[in-house]
């Protein structure tokens, strides 16, 4: 842009040195010059202001409209967020919530955004990560991470490159639905888990999203725990044996616990969008509204000083 | 079914709702103290972060009940993952479609877990009544010792809903290519078509067609 301003000024000194005065052309030709330079770079900055405005007008409306899409988008995956939760209650209920479940094999699932200007949600889903990770690690432990959206792989990369299994993308892409949680649970389950704790952003209302860790375990985990005195000893089993119920069991409470988990994070981001398009609509304005005043102190400054040349010119004349 | 009902009976008296509801409670304060371990772990890494939630703090806990007696209806839950059909309603009688058998529920039932298979759930409002019923395609049923039944399945639609010439087509077609797959095709798309085939005679049958 700098380098575009000198062009304009370039050119605007060798269009007026022809158009100098034979009265002013006896002055010495370096204050001729240096009067031209600085006419020039008054026009030069008040188109570099209008330009500046003109994009930063854009900015403002495309954020606008940014903000309203992201809306109506919260709008509905808020209801269909609240219908989801019934299905994970009654697994959690059974097989319980422990989070600081001991296994070998832990497996760590960050769910994440594809697309970027939504807020900081995503950062958040990975600093918990990386904190839960170093919570839990130990001696003979291992962790993998499967990230699910493009902004979590890009930014788990940089330091746990070595650590991630796979990526998904583009879940969100056309709408979420329960056999896409399904298929990406069956990912999950070619690790071999032991543990595995999904990290999301719960959904509690239009700016509030608050980093949530649920934590579903493999049929041995669960065989473990029901040794150990939990629940599911107290209950008759209809269907196959045990251990084939608990292989069933494990898989359906990840494949519920993900579907729920994915519909949760995509209607925070939304909301994490419009709030973060909303607080840019109004700095493009508050922006707009400094460069204005700039603007017409700067036509002004232009239009008084070519009075002054043209008052004291005369003034030269007559005196 | 008589079996399951006069073991719930004997079952009723007394002993196991204090014992049952302690153990809710036992499984309750595993996850509590899981969950302490955990933030606890969490706190050296923690920074200037907040604490995380997890699921189980926005879920009503079970309350304990001592001595309770087996109410006089039960309270049914049904959940899709895209909508919750029942929630927290009061019904006589509950029909599941077990893998090992169809079977009902009624207040007083003996806990259970159960994988369902694709089949018609019906729910009895008022006993034999006020009747619905759904084609559910699987999942799974909890009976707890307080006469709470959940059930989870994949999808569930009012047998109103489904229309007896698509099913009619879909059989035909799925055991067609079950036929034709016998002995070769790879185990994926065998096992789909069999899956194929048990749904659509499921719904068949429960069309009575």
């Amino acid at each position: 842009m700098l380098r575009r301003a000198g062009h304009s000024l370039g050119s605007r000194l060798c269009q007026r040195q022809g158009q100098l005065e034979p009265a002013v052309q006896g002055l010495k030709p370096s204050f001729a010059v240096a009067e031209e330079a600085v006419e020039g770079a008054r026009d030069a900055s008040t188109l570099l202001v209008k330009q500046r405005m003109k994009s930063v007008a854009n900015i403002g409306k495309i954020t606008k409209a940014m903000k309203m899409v992201a809306a109506s988008k919260m709008r509905s995956a808020q209801v269909n967020t609240m219908n989801s939760r019934g299905i994970a209650e009654p697994l959690l209920k059974l097989l319980g919530d422990l989070p600081d479940a001991q296994g070998k094999k832990n497996v760590y699932v960050p769910i994440t955004s594809d697309k970027g200007l939504c807020g900081g949600i995503n950062t958040t889903v990975c600093k918990y990560t990386r904190a839960s990770i170093k919570a839990e690690d130990g001696e003979d432990k291992e962790h993998s991470i499967v990230v699910l959206g493009e902004k979590g792989r890009s930014q788990l990369q940089r330091d746990l490159r070595a650590s991630i299994h796979s990526t998904v993308a583009d879940t969100g892409k056309v709408r979420v639905t329960f056999a896409q949680a399904a298929a990406i649970a069956d990912g999950i389950n070619t690790t071999e888990f032991d543990v595995a704790r999904l990290i999301f952003n719960r959904f509690h209302s239009a700016i509030s999203y608050k980093p949530t860790i649920a934590t579903v375990l493999s049929p041995d985990s669960l065989e473990k725990e029901a040794e150990a005195g939990g629940l599911l000893d107290q209950y008759e089993i209809e269907g196959p044996d045990r251990a084939e119920l608990l292989q069933n069991l494990s898989e359906f409470n990840l494949a519920s616990t993900l579907y729920n988990a994915l519909m949760e994070n995509n209607c925070s981001e939304q909301a994490s969008r419009m709030a973060a398009m909303e607080s840019s609509t109004k700095n493009a304005e508050e922006m707009l509204g400094k460069l204005t005043l700039t603007y017409n102190r700067t036509r002004q400054a232009t239009i008084t000083t070519e009075l002054i040349e043209i008052i004291s010119g005369a003034t030269a004349l007559a005196g | 079914m008589l079996r399951h009902a006069a073991r719930g009976v004997c079952r009723a008296a007394g002993l196991r709702s204090v014992s049952s509801s302690t153990a809710a409670f036992q499984e309750l304060n595993a996850s509590e103290q899981s969950k302490k371990e955990f933030l606890s772990k969490f706190a050296a890494f923690q920074g200037t972060m907040n604490e995380p939630e997890f699921p189980s703090n926005f879920v009503k806990p079970v309350e304990k009940v001592e001595n309770a007696s087996v109410p006089d209806k039960l309270k049914f839950n049904f959940y899709i993952p895209s909508a919750a059909i029942n929630q927290g309603s009061s019904v006589d009688l509950v029909l599941l479609p077990a893998t090992t058998g169809d079977f009902g529920v009624m207040p007083g039932h003996v806990p259970t877990v159960a994988e369902l298979r694709p089949g018609v759930v019906s729910v009895h409002n008022e006993l034999d009544k006020d009747v619905t019923k759904y084609f559910v395609s699987g999942g799974f049923a909890f009976i707890h010792a307080d006469s709470t039944t959940d059930v989870c399945a994949v999808e569930a639609v009012p047998l109103s809903d489904i229309d007896s010439d698509a099913v009619r087509a879909g059989l035909a077609e799925y055991t067609g290519k079950l036929a034709s797959l016998q002995g070769k095709g790879d185990d994926y798309e065998l096992a789909a078509a069999q899956a194929g085939v048990e749904v659509y005679s499921a719904l068949n049958s429960a069309l009575g067609l």
